[in-house]
């Protein structure tokens, strides 16, 4: 089946999203998938030749990776706290998986395991829309991180039929899926004998406080599918009602918190790039570079601080680390609350670059040469790690290529000779 | 009123992120790195008659007066508003701008919202 581009858009109410699946896989495409619905809820999955790499849904109802993690009981509430709240410091470090594996509460294997499952349940619960649009975007997109292995879209197809079906029955009485608000009925129907066992006690001793189907699968530590079973009877029964409360569009509490959406990455590259022309040597090249480093430290603490949290002292240090790149030759970059010390750099810069003088021409242009590729990469790296946490793979992608206009063009200074 | 803008300006990263920030808002836009080009392109029918022009002054081979003034003597860029940019802040510099027809004046840096802003203040964005 040949890929047509009128097939790339339009209702799923002529396609549902296992027919779109099957068509993206067969013709091994890569690009992402929006799907839309008229209440602005949004989710986006990226594809890989053919095969689903990454999923974002983006209400504030959505399946995370701490709700997955413990409904497999992989991890309690706690252990997923003490990671989130390590996470909030440092938006450029680590991810909340990664946190746990370094706390040794996960291993590898089961954040791979948890995050598989995650792509697959967002995706079996996307093909309940019947109603709303989709479109494929083809080409190389950003996923928002490096996911688990690609997941084959026989084996998730083979999951939306299976639990497109056993939920039918089920709908009725969940009508949002997962994210069905529910409360307790205090005046149950008279005929009901009131008595439970233990797994539906637990259950209904958390609907006030958790509410959706999810939230209480994930306060029981248990699959949400096997929870929506045992709350349909409840509902059935009108011992739990249904709330009629709509599915907000946006990200879910702690992405919520950690989105760096609202940051200006477009203002904070135009005054660069008038800072850079006023440069009119390379030394002032090299120490603008490094102030760019700092600006952009700068701006994040204050756009982070904006959204009530504090950023970690050492959040410029781990990155560099990271990404190895803490000095230039045998200089190490001296850094103290997120900045560079720019007095300390300029001055290894100025002996540096006086070795035209002494050492001939080729040491001071090695060492600008060297330290211009360091500098742009620690810049790279950190607007790599803002884009990180901004959901759109389009903006992302915007984003990136206004900064790679700026960094081109820093480049081209890379040649002092 | 339309709402189609064309940027013309000699760096690649200003073009490509007032380009990317008015399409956010909702308004179309063209760019070209130099004015030459960019008439070369209205000329050819290549693109619409733009309904508002952002104008670098410092620009290659002909500058941003001589571009808007060139725009101001064709009669169908008559309706065509003119807002300059540029990295010099002079009071001269701004009365050379009004002088060559120019609506508004935005010093780089700027911020993207200030060239939304005064775009929205002449343009408005389509839903």
């Amino acid at each position: 089946m040949a890929i047509n581009q009128q097939l790339l858009r339009g209702s799923l109410n002529e396609f549902g999203l296992a027919e779109i699946l099957q068509m993206l896989g067969f013709n091994r495409m890569t690009g992402v998938l929006y799907l839309r619905q008229a209440n602005r809820w949004t989710a986006i999955i990226y594809f890989v030749d053919g095969a689903i790499a990454a999923c974002t849904d983006l209400h504030t109802e959505a399946l995370t990776i701490g709700d997955v993690l413990q409904q497999l009981n992989l991890a309690t509430a706690e252990q997923i706290e003490r990671a989130y709240a390590q996470q909030l410091t440092n938006p450029l470090g680590k991810r909340l998986g990664e946190i746990l594996v370094d706390m040794r509460t996960i291993t590898p294997e089961q954040l791979n395991e948890a995050l598989s499952t995650q792509v697959l349940w967002i995706v079996r619960e996307l093909a309940r829309w019947s109603q709303g649009t989709y479109e494929f975007l083809p080409g190389q997109h950003l996923a928002p991180r490096t996911g688990p292995e690609p997941l084959d879209v026989t084996r998730a197809t083979m999951e939306i039929l299976r639990y497109t079906h056993e939920w039918e029955p089920m709908a009725r009485w969940l009508p949002n899926g997962m994210c069905t608000q529910l409360k307790m009925n205090f005046d149950p129907p008279a005929s009901h004998p009131l008595t439970f066992d233990l797994d539906t006690w637990q259950l209904i001793s958390r609907v006030t406080m958790f509410q959706s189907v999810r939230r209480i699968a994930t306060a029981v530590r248990r699959p949400e599918l096997d929870v929506a079973r045992l709350i349909v009877p409840l509902v059935r029964d009108g011992l739990l009602t249904v709330l009629n409360t709509a599915t907000k569009p946006g990200l879910p509490g702690p992405a919520a918190r950690l989105s760096l959406e609202s940051f200006d990455l477009f203002s904070l590259l135009i005054s660069m790039e008038q800072r850079w022309l006023r440069c009119k040597n390379p030394l002032e090249q090299l120490i603008a570079l490094a102030t760019f480093v700092n600006q952009t430290m700068g701006n994040l603490t204050e756009t982070y601080r904006a959204n009530g949290l504090a950023l970690s002292d050492t959040s410029l240090q781990e990155l560099l680390v990271r990404e190895r790149v803490t000095g230039i030759d045998g200089y190490q970059f001296k850094i103290r609350d997120n900045q560079i010390d720019i007095e300390d750099f300029s001055q290894h810069c100025r002996r540096s670059l006086s070795g035209l003088e002494t050492a001939g021409i080729s040491t001071a242009a090695d060492f600008f040469n060297h330290a211009t590729q360091v500098l742009l990469h620690i810049l790279r790296a950190t607007f790599m790690a803002i884009n990180s946490r901004v959901s759109s793979p389009i903006e992302r992608q915007q984003n990136q290529e206004a900064w790679e206009a700026l960094l081109a063009g820093f480049a081209g200074a890379e040649s002092m000779n | 009123m339309g709402n189609l803008v064309m940027v013309i300006d000699d760096s690649l990263t200003v073009r490509k992120i007032v380009e990317t920030s008015l399409r956010r808002n909702g308004f179309e836009a063209v760019s070209f790195p130099d004015g030459i080009e960019a008439i070369n392109a209205l000329m050819n029918g290549e693109v619409p008659t733009p309904d508002l022009l952002l104008l670098d002054i410092g620009l290659p081979k002909v500058d941003g007066y001589e571009i808007a003034r060139i725009f101001k003597r064709k009669e169908r860029f008559g309706k065509t508003i003119i807002i300059m940019l540029s990295g010099r802040d002079g009071m001269f510099d701004k009365l050379k701008g009004r002088l060559v027809g120019a609506k508004g004046y935005i010093t780089k840096p700027f911020k993207t919202a200030e060239v939304v802003d005064a775009v929205r203040s002449f343009l408005s964005p389509t839903q």
